[in-house]
């Protein structure tokens, strides 16, 4: 019998159980989040945590959050996936190792210690300082399945591909990235995720962020200033990996799976 | 290359000269020092073990492979000093997986060469659809299906189609019915001798397999190590004079009945004298009448068309309301385009007569065993030593 | 004896594990006495000594140890014990017999109070006589290592703008607004006793405020991120970073002086254990303290190490 042609799935578990999370979950980060929100302000605050339990301090970290989650997304793209599709030419394979052990210390060292190292060696703090560190530290997964995605594509499309006249650069344009997008986006949903969980020692260099809360009610002891902060962290991650799961499933071309 | 888009579909020659390749590393050449000139508008298959090298020839034709030496042209020109992507989109490529794309429907992968050419929308489409229409898929219903919703013999067809989309003059087919069923085989073998009939293009076709060689062929080259030439000549050529061991060893045992494949149905005396009836015209009781009347025990029941559908047996007759649902439907048939080869597995699998059935499926005649029996008997003595050459 | 003090030992440590703390076995070498005298009372007695998990109190751990073995004692090391309170609950159970404490901390956090005595030794009176009272904890007298907070400054930036106390801060700021740019901790930022407080009292306002992790404020003073930044009195990296302290006149900080903690039935029964350390708590002051901080936490060396050059150099141990 004929093979079928490569059609890889990304999603795990039934289809079913997707499409009901595809309601829950940001359903559910909203009603958990409103609750904790609630306790929150009708509390009776003392001082100190009424200084950070305000609707325009939760907002503006809110806001840094997701500003550096975005701009990481936007490096990680930018520099992730050519440089994977670069690895997987025929004249780099002896760079890919190389490569890919770079990114992996990225990804093993500790956030916090590439965030204070990019600091001290470039005295830069604030958005930049935080985000291209983060950055760093989210690339393996976007590079790793944008290779792994290329690699995955059926050879005998791709030399269907060059043998009906295709020129290398249309093959790349046309048949490789476009299958190796599904990949590629469950990469970057995993990378979104992770750098929004690093995002929260941004504070540390300056850089704002949800993690400023966390540190200021864990340093002074202060529960209610803690649990804010982690909740709404816990939420942009929740949520962020929610937007991934639906890049995941419009945006990859039609006929797969 | 002359711009064949708008010439009569017709083939072009293919000359190979001296062609090698050695790939750096090893101590042989994969193909070494090939001369062989293809001529136009004829299927020539290159047949070999496995590990010979024919893909490798093959692949040095439209350059996905290139050559370390040696020339190739292509209807004149010498293909080795033309871009090599716009070369490959006048020469249509098949391959054994079909290597559809699997995120573009099958009218886009039929679309991909003309779309690559530059061809406007409404020709494209138009081109589309009379390519589906070749291969014997209802644009209607296929178009805009995805290469996963279609069978093995579907996906094969699609490629077929996308190869042929920008009306090549050469074909390059490199085992593209190796990885479907048997009968899906023979039907797609079917189809692209009808095709080579109307379109009369110049198709390389690498198989290991010789006896689709024999059937698809016009030339054949044997090839051994290294894409040697061993034997080039027509298939009734080699069959009745194999040039060496190696390749009477490829041909093996049982070449009289390998040349069965060779032989048509309309080269033997078929009968075509069946009781016929026509569902529609006929009444149960007016059949039983004339089949007591001229001593048959079968009648072939076809439709208005004439176009074989059931055999009845007299006693079906008695209790039947109408001809068209009575006794059983006709299974394998052939066609006087068939060989005997397959009529010989119709007739196994009718366990009796199988029906003939013309250019348009209509009924012409049957054939039986004994017709096929006599065949053999007659192609055996012809190659005993010493008898007269047929 | 000897089986005794292994079995002690032993027995020390398989407690000690089960709480998550760990023993760091014995010094790493030998002691023999300078200055510090042998004293027949401490001959053998084993004394714990603790300390929390950050280099300035390490360093006065392995001080102490190596003070307590020229006196004869054997000194058991429990430093760098990690956890808020940790050392001292250690402290009050018994696993841990002599700790140095602050006593700003004492004050604040031990005993509960929210008012800080803004003089060294009322402080020290107020926090040694209530914890005797209440937990049975004697202080010995204070030295002169004061771990507050302050701000800091590049030298340089002081010198050109002739800064050295928080007022002369505040008075250079008012003329120069655009130059308050602070660097400060998360907590800092928010607590009544850290930056609110201290704008009040001296009245300078600020015009951005950048937040980092403490361990970068260091670098971010020194790098020019910002001018002024939150710093702790003896941290190493004053030195290092050749960063100038300014003086708090108006004593809005706590005052964290470092002295000896002991339990009262455990110095009662050994007491010369503060003739012992008292030469070497006069010995130290925010100048010794900065520059050993600085060997471990600017130059890498082992704190063991420091201390123990240190005594030496001061004739305490030979």
């Amino acid at each position: 019998m004929t093979p079928a042609i490569t059609g890889f799935s990304t999603e795990s578990g039934s289809r079913r159980a997707d499409r009901i999370r595809l309601f829950a979950q940001p359903a559910a980060v909203v009603v958990i989040v409103g609750l904790v929100l609630v306790w929150a302000f009708a509390r009776d605050n003392d001082e100190i945590e009424a200084q950070s339990i305000k609707a325009g301090v939760l907002l503006a970290k809110t806001w840094e959050h997701l500003l550096i989650t975005v701009v990481v997304a936007a490096i990680v793209i930018v520099v992730a996936v050519p440089l994977g599709v670069l690895v997987t030419r025929s004249w780099a394979r002896r760079v890919a190792p190389l490569v890919i052990a770079v990114a992996n210390i990225g990804q093993a060292a500790p956030a916090l210690g590439v965030l204070v190292l990019y600091f001290l060696w470039t005295g830069q703090d604030g958005l930049w300082a935080a985000a291209l560190p983060i950055a760093f530290y989210s690339l393996l997964p976007v590079l790793r399945n944008t290779i792994t995605g290329i690699e995955s594509v059926d050879p005998a499309v791709v030399d269907a591909g060059r043998g009906t006249g295709m020129s290398a650069r249309g093959v790349l344009l046309r048949i490789e990235l476009p299958l190796a997008v599904p990949l590629i986006l469950a990469g970057l949903r995993t990378s979104l995720v992770l750098a929004v969980g690093t995002a929260t020692m941004a504070f540390f260099v300056n850089g704002g962020g949800l993690g400023e809360l966390v540190d200021t009610g864990y340093k002074l002891n202060r529960v209610p200033v803690l649990v804010v902060g982690a909740v709404l962290a816990a939420g942009l991650a929740l949520l962020v990996d929610w937007v991934g799961a639906l890049l995941e499933e419009y945006l990859g071309p039609k006929g797969l799976s | 290359m002359a711009d064949s888009a708008k010439d009569s579909a017709s083939g072009v020659e293919i000359q190979l000269e001296n062609v090698t390749k050695h790939y750096p590393g090893t101590t042989e050449p994969a193909v070494s020092d090939v001369t062989l000139t293809i001529p136009a508008g004829k299927i020539v298959i290159l047949v070999g073990p496995s590990g010979c090298g024919k893909t490798t020839t093959m692949r040095m034709i439209n350059r996905l492979i290139e050559p370390s030496s040696g020339r190739i042209t292509i209807g004149g020109e010498d293909a080795l000093g033309l871009n090599g992507d716009e070369l490959r989109r006048k020469i249509g490529y098949a391959i054994q997986q079909a290597g559809l794309f699997p995120h573009f429907t099958v009218a886009q992968n039929i679309a991909v060469v003309p779309g690559l050419l530059g061809w406007d929308r409404k020709r494209i489409d138009g081109r589309v659809d009379e390519m589906m229409d070749l291969v014997g898929l209802d644009p209607a219903q296929f178009r805009g299906r995805y290469p996963r919703q279609l069978s093995g013999g579907q996906q094969q067809r699609v490629g077929v189609a996308r190869a042929l989309a920008a009306d090549p003059p050469v074909l390059l087919m490199d085992e593209p019915f190796g990885a479907v069923d048997p009968i899906t085989r023979g039907n797609l073998q079917d189809e692209l001798l009808r095709l080579q009939d109307e379109l009369r293009k110049t198709i390389v076709f690498v198989t290991h397999d010789f006896d689709e060689a024999v059937k698809l062929g016009d030339k054949i080259a044997v090839l051994g190590d290294q894409s040697a030439i061993l034997q080039y000549d027509t298939p009734e050529a080699i069959l009745a004079n194999p040039a060496d061991d190696t390749v009477a060893g490829f041909v093996g045992a049982g070449a009289s009945l390998k040349q069965l494949t060779l032989l048509r149905v309309r080269d033997v005396d078929y009968h075509d004298n069946a009781l016929t009836a026509v569902s529609e015209q006929e009444s149960p009781a007016e059949l039983r009448k004339r089949m007591t009347d001229e001593g048959r025990t079968y009648a072939l029941v076809l439709d208005e068309r004439r176009r074989p559908q059931r055999w009845v047996h007299v006693r079906d007759l008695s209790s039947a309301g109408s001809l068209a649902r009575v006794g059983r439907p006709v299974g394998d048939s052939v066609t006087t385009q068939s060989t005997l080869q397959d009529a010989l597995e119709a007739i196994l699998v009718e366990g009796g007569n199988a029906v003939v059935t013309g250019t348009r499926g209509e009924y012409v005649g049957t054939i039986d065993i004994e017709t096929v029996t006599d065949t053999i008997r007659q192609l055996r003595a012809e190659r005993e030593p010493g008898s007269a050459a047929s | 004896m000897k089986l005794r003090g292994v079995l002690g030992a032993a027995l020390l440590m398989a407690s000690t594990a089960a709480c998550g703390l760990e023993v760091n076995a014995a010094l790493p070498f030998e002691v023999r006495p300078g200055s510090i005298r042998p004293v027949p009372e401490l001959a053998d007695v084993d004394i714990t000594v603790g300390s929390k998990d950050f280099t300035e109190q390490i360093i006065l751990g392995y001080i102490a140890e190596l003070a307590l073995e020229a006196a004869g004692a054997n000194a058991i090391d429990l430093t760098n014990i990690s956890g808020s309170n940790s050392s001292r609950y250690a402290l009050l159970d018994g696993q841990v017999d002599l700790q140095w404490e602050y006593t700003g901390t004492g004050w604040l956090s031990y005993l509960g109070e929210d008012k800080p005595i803004p003089e060294e030794k009322a402080q020290y009176d107020a926090v040694s006589k209530a914890d005797l009272a209440q937990n049975g904890i004697v202080w010995l007298p204070y030295s002169a290592v004061n771990n507050t907070y302050a701000f800091a400054t590049t030298e340089a930036y002081a010198a050109e703008h002739n800064l050295k106390t928080n007022s002369d801060m505040t008075r250079f700021l008012a003329e120069n607004p655009d130059e308050a740019v602070f660097c400060v901790e998360t907590e800092f930022a928010s607590r009544p006793d850290g930056m609110p407080g201290v704008r009040k009292t001296y009245g300078f306002s600020v015009s951005t405020t950048k937040t980092f992790g403490i361990g970068a404020i260091y670098s971010a003073i020194a790098g020019g991120s910002c001018n002024f930044g939150e710093v702790f009195t003896t941290d190493g990296r004053i030195a290092g970073l050749n960063l100038r302290v300014l003086e708090d006149d108006k004593k809005f900080f706590p005052q964290y002086n470092a002295s000896v903690t002991l339990r009262k039935e455990f110095l009662d029964r050994y007491p010369r254990i503060a003739d012992v350390m008292g030469p070497v708590s006069d010995a130290l002051d925010n100048e010794e303290i900065i520059e050993l901080n600085k060997q471990v936490d600017v130059d890498g060396r082992d704190p063991a190490k420091v201390a123990r050059d240190w005594m030496t150099a001061k004739g305490f141990i030979s």
